[in-house]
């Protein structure tokens, strides 16, 4: 077991939400661990290159602001919780400048603000390419700072040989440590490298590993986020929304992941078409405007329901012909139309969007068509998903006037005493869609909410980890040793391996489990998970090294991945409507006066449960309802008629694609 | 430019060992791959961690290797390609095997995890050494840095600690006292910024002393090598200068004592 004397709290996942997390609770005194699968600089946030939303423009506010991310998220989205995020964005920004990222600015001294789709005005914050980099670097910093700093008792005194805060890169969480009466007392996790398990004593755990990726398991060596939710799923805790996720409109594919370009095309007018002739076999800047279909910019549609064009155009049979194949594919010309624009001027601006494409993208196959400009004519873009819309149900405390209570032990808890959730792991506050922008500030508020009431806590609780008899710990602990050793050694019979079948669980999961979805192909799929869970059962565990052996944790993900993918089909076929890039052609319009709701599940003895109503920590009876209270909601979109799902081969299959997001221009932004 | 054929198979050779205690397991090994459209060195490694067989049909442990985020921003999968430092995720084979073969090592300059998997943590713990960390005092003004004091640290600040840098420093060796181009580049980095700006002193003094910039033997072949583009050699130059200015400072303060 990890010794200290210090009342720790533990934090999991290294990416912005934990870090955020990690510091807000070194900031209040509260010693923390923070566990991290990876080294701390490697989190998935890094490709975030969007920006940070916050009001901090001529006649923005953070009013404005709520609107526009709860019409973007279809109103599913907790309405106080939205507008505290709205409020406190602009100090967010600014101690994100003050911790050393470089947000570009003006003459002036003011923040260059960008217009991302969704928003009616400019109101991204940004650095570079590459927000993202930037935060977790910065981030990761400060806390080095706090591990050169000494950790208090509660009267004050320093505690020698313990820092306020420790890193535990490379340690895998496996166990969420539970006393008699289901309260989290800590965790047990395993060291990648060594393959040491040890168990970590603390007063709160907030999870912050991320969130599910659904179609992404695939990416093998790449620690599976959705364990963390698996775990606290096994334990009893209840889930949100999980059969919502992101999908982009400017999937460019890739050999080993779908890549995204970012956002930020569209704020330079960037439009989607496909060709009117299934046969088309000219150049795109050859075919005439007349002879063009056009699917809509997510400039005036948000990216959401662009993506939801996308996937209905080649529901119906549209696509790009490859004159080479002889096939239609499900894909769309994303143009911008550089022929009327100076090229140089184009590069400044979006450029650094075009690294990766340059690189991997299709088109330039020697050395020196890499250094043309890979946008001459028009982009190949596909559906591509983006970032699960759900996770773990977490509390919010909104006072009666529906505005919040930023010191309460209520935010971020999940339905496990001690037990705290946040970014993508906890269920989105972002609803059925997500405001381009909001995610990373989202991220940051989410990671401070969930320390101050995990400090809050602990400060409050009467019961103490630290009180508990290091049988709690010990038992759980050899426990999972016991079940690591027992994958190493699994022998199965045949050739199954366990990248194969995680191939077939992302496969599966990106033909019926997309944006495009039909009932019986649901239940199909749940079958077909069913079978996949009973293979990996068997499967021989492929390395039997006993350090840094990497299929060990593999297939430890993979079961996760398993259970938490098992669960996003049954929302998935229980939510019987179209909401945000999600179509239903069965139930093709969003249903408020239905399905304004939340979906809950719960992992049971026999499978995924959903749950109407369930108590929590600090509330006796919980339900699905949504609050409207503060907004009233905008109607849907008129009736969409319905189109015919055909079964030819090349029906929308974002299969082996995976997401991401293109690196932005470093320079912008007009106001306006 | 005619386009020439190229084969159908890729030839990998990886550089393996079992743990960092086991210099007698140290072997290559040598893989056949399809050379998928547009596929990538971890395109390779990934076809090798599905069927871990080697050319002389011998089943073999999978290959260990880091790889979070597939796509050039992370900086992890840092290795020696055909002996050169290159990214997996970015190095495609059609550039770097166009005749169908290819070798694969890990950093040298680091300890060995496992195969093509090395500990960085040398390159954290340096970055602790040099304090490079701003030191958030709480405000939530906003900074009004100007644009082209902020433009300065863009360009410094897009470091991913991929440690190609000090793969190819002929000064940097994981058990010797160098820092290398890398930390001292952050710490250039956080002393531009209005915070890290108080504890200027300290880092300084971290960065005169044992380890520190004097160690830096000009080779230049940082500034080469780092695929962010990041001017290393100008920030190497940057705090030789205010090193040598605190030096000469402090040493006159003294003098007059
Ligand atoms: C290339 C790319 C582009 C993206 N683009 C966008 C975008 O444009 N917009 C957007 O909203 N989102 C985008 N995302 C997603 C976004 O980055 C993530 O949703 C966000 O970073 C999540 O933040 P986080 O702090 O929860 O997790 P992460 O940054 O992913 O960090 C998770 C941390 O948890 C650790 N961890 C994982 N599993 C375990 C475990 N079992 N035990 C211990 N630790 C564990 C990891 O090591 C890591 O440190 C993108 C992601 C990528 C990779
Ligand atoms: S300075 Fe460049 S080469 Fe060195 S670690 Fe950073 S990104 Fe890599
Ligand atoms: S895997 Fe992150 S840079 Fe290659």
């Amino acid at each position: 077991m990890a010794r200290t004397r210090a009342r720790r709290v533990v934090v999991v996942g290294g990416g912005v939400a934990g870090l955020a997390a990690a510091l807000e609770l070194c900031r209040a005194g509260v010693p923390v661990d923070v566990l991290c699968a990876t080294s701390l600089r490697r989190s998935h946030v890094e490709g975030s290159p969007a920006g940070l939303n916050a009001a901090l423009g001529d006649g923005d506010s953070p009013r404005d602001h709520a609107a526009d991310a709860l019409r973007v998220g279809q109103y599913l989205a907790s309405q106080a919780r939205v507008l505290a995020l709205a409020l406190a964005a602009p100090e967010l920004v600014h101690v994100v400048e003050r911790l050393g990222v470089p947000l570009q600015g003006r003459a002036d001294g003011s923040l260059l603000l960008r217009r991302l789709p969704g928003s009616t005005r400019p109101r991204t914050a940004f650095a570079g390419a590459a927000t993202g980099l930037e935060l977790v670097h910065a981030l990761d910093a400060e806390l080095a700072r706090h591990e050169l700093a000494p950790a208090t008792d509660a009267r004050g005194a320093k505690l020698p040989g313990e820092p306020l805060a420790r890193r535990f890169e490379h340690w895998d969480l496996c166990e969420l440590v539970l006393d008699g009466d289901g309260a989290c007392v800590g965790c047990v996790a395993q060291d990648l490298r060594t393959m040491d398990v040890r168990a970590f004593r603390a007063e709160a755990v907030v999870l912050a590993e991320s969130g599910p990726s659904l179609a992404r398991t695939s990416s093998s060596g790449v620690p599976s986020a959705e364990h963390a939710l698996a775990v606290a799923l096994r334990a009893g805790a209840v889930a949100q929304n999980l059969e919502l996720q992101a999908f982009h409109p400017t999937g460019l594919g890739g050999p080993d992941r779908q890549h995204v370009l970012s956002e930020l095309a569209f704020a330079e007018g960037a439009r989607l078409w496909v060709p009117l002739d299934r046969k088309e076999r000219r150049a795109p800047e050859d075919v005439p405007e007349r002879e063009r279909e056009h699917l809509g910019s997510p400039g005036e549609l948000g990216m959401a329901a662009t993506a939801r064009a996308l996937v209905r155009a080649f529901a119906e049979g549209r696509g790009i012909f490859d004159p080479e194949r002889e096939v239609l594919e499900p894909l769309a010309w994303l143009d911008l139309e550089v022929h009327k624009r100076d090229a140089a001027e184009l590069e400044l601006r979006l450029g650094a969007s075009f690294e990766t494409y340059r690189a991997l993208g299709p088109r330039p196959r020697t050395r020196a068509g890499h250094e043309t400009l890979p946008y001459r004519g028009a982009l190949k873009v596909g559906v591509a998903p983006g970032r699960s819309l759900g996770g773990l149900w977490v509390d919010f405390a909104a006072r009666a006037d529906a505005t919040a209570d930023l010191d309460s032990p209520r935010n971020h808890a999940t339905t496990l005493a001690g037990l705290y959730a946040a970014g993508p792991v906890a269920c989105s506050p972002h609803g059925a869609g997500a405001l381009p922008g909001d995610e990373l500030v989202g991220d940051l508020f989410g990671g401070r909410l969930a320390a101050r009431a995990a400090a809050a806590y602990r400060a409050g609780s009467e019961r103490s980890a630290s009180d508990q008899p290091s049988s709690t710990f010990e038992a759980p602990e050899s426990a999972v040793r016991a079940a690591v050793e027992k994958l190493r050694e699994r022998e199965g019979d045949g050739e199954d391996s366990p990248y194969a079948i995680a191939d077939e669980l992302a496969q599966a999961m990106g033909a019926s489990c997309g944006p495009l979805r039909d009932d019986a192909a649901l239940d199909a799929l749940l079958a077909t998970q069913a079978a996949l869970a009973a293979r990996l059962e068997a499967t021989p565990c492929p390395d039997r090294a006993t350090r840094a052996n990497q299929a060990v944790p593999f297939m430890r993900h993979l079961a996760g991945a398993l259970d938490v993918a098992r669960l996003a089909v049954a929302g998935a076929r229980a939510r019987a409507e179209s909401r945000g890039v999600h179509y239903k052609p069965a139930a093709p319009t969003r249903d408020d006066a239905g399905w304004l709701r939340a979906t809950l599940l719960r992992l049971g003895a026999s499978g995924p449960e959903l749950v109407g109503a369930f108590a929590s920590p600090f509330a006796e009876r919980v339900t699905d309802a949504v609050d409207t209270a503060l907004f009233a909601p905008e109607p849907g979109p008129a009736a969409e008629p319905a189109v015919r799902v055909e079964a030819h081969d090349e029906a929308p299959r974002p299969a082996k694609k995976k997401k991401r997001a293109g690196k932005p221009a470093d320079e912008e932004p007009s106001d306006g | 430019m005619a386009e020439r054929r190229l084969s159908d198979k890729v030839r990998v050779r990886v550089l393996r060992q079992d743990a960092f205690d086991r210099k007698d397991t140290r072997r290559w090994e040598e893989f056949e791959v399809a050379r998928g459209e547009r596929a990538t060195v971890l395109s390779a490694l990934r076809a090798i961690q599905r069927a871990p067989r080697t050319v002389d049909g011998r089943a073999v442990a999978p290959v260990a290797w880091e790889t979070p985020c597939l796509e050039h921003a992370c900086g992890v999968c840092t290795m020696l390609v055909n002996g050169v430092v290159g990214q997996a995720c970015t190095s495609l084979l059609d550039v770097v095997a166009p005749k169908g073969r290819v070798s694969l090592a890990p950093l040298g300059k680091f300890p060995l995890v496992r195969d093509l998997w090395v500990d960085r943590q040398r390159m954290t713990d340096d970055l602790k050494r040099v304090r490079a960390f701003v030191g958030y005092d709480g405000s939530t003004d906003a900074l009004g840095e100007s644009p082209a004091a902020q433009a300065e640290r863009l360009l410094l600040a897009s470091c991913t600690s991929c440690g190609a840098c000090l793969e190819a420093c002929p000064q940097y060796h994981h058990d010797g006292a160098y820092v290398g181009a890398a930390a001292i580049n952050q710490a250039r980095l956080v002393g531009l910024h209005e915070g890290g700006a108080l504890d200027r002193g300290a880092r300084l003094d971290a960065l005169m002393g044992d380890g520190g910039i004097a160690s830096c033997g000009k080779a230049q072949n940082c500034v080469e090598v780092c695929p962010q583009g990041i001017p290393l050699t100008e920030s190497l130059g940057s705090v030789a200068r205010d090193t040598s200015k605190r030096f000469l400072f402090g040493w006159l303060l003294g003098a007059r004592r």
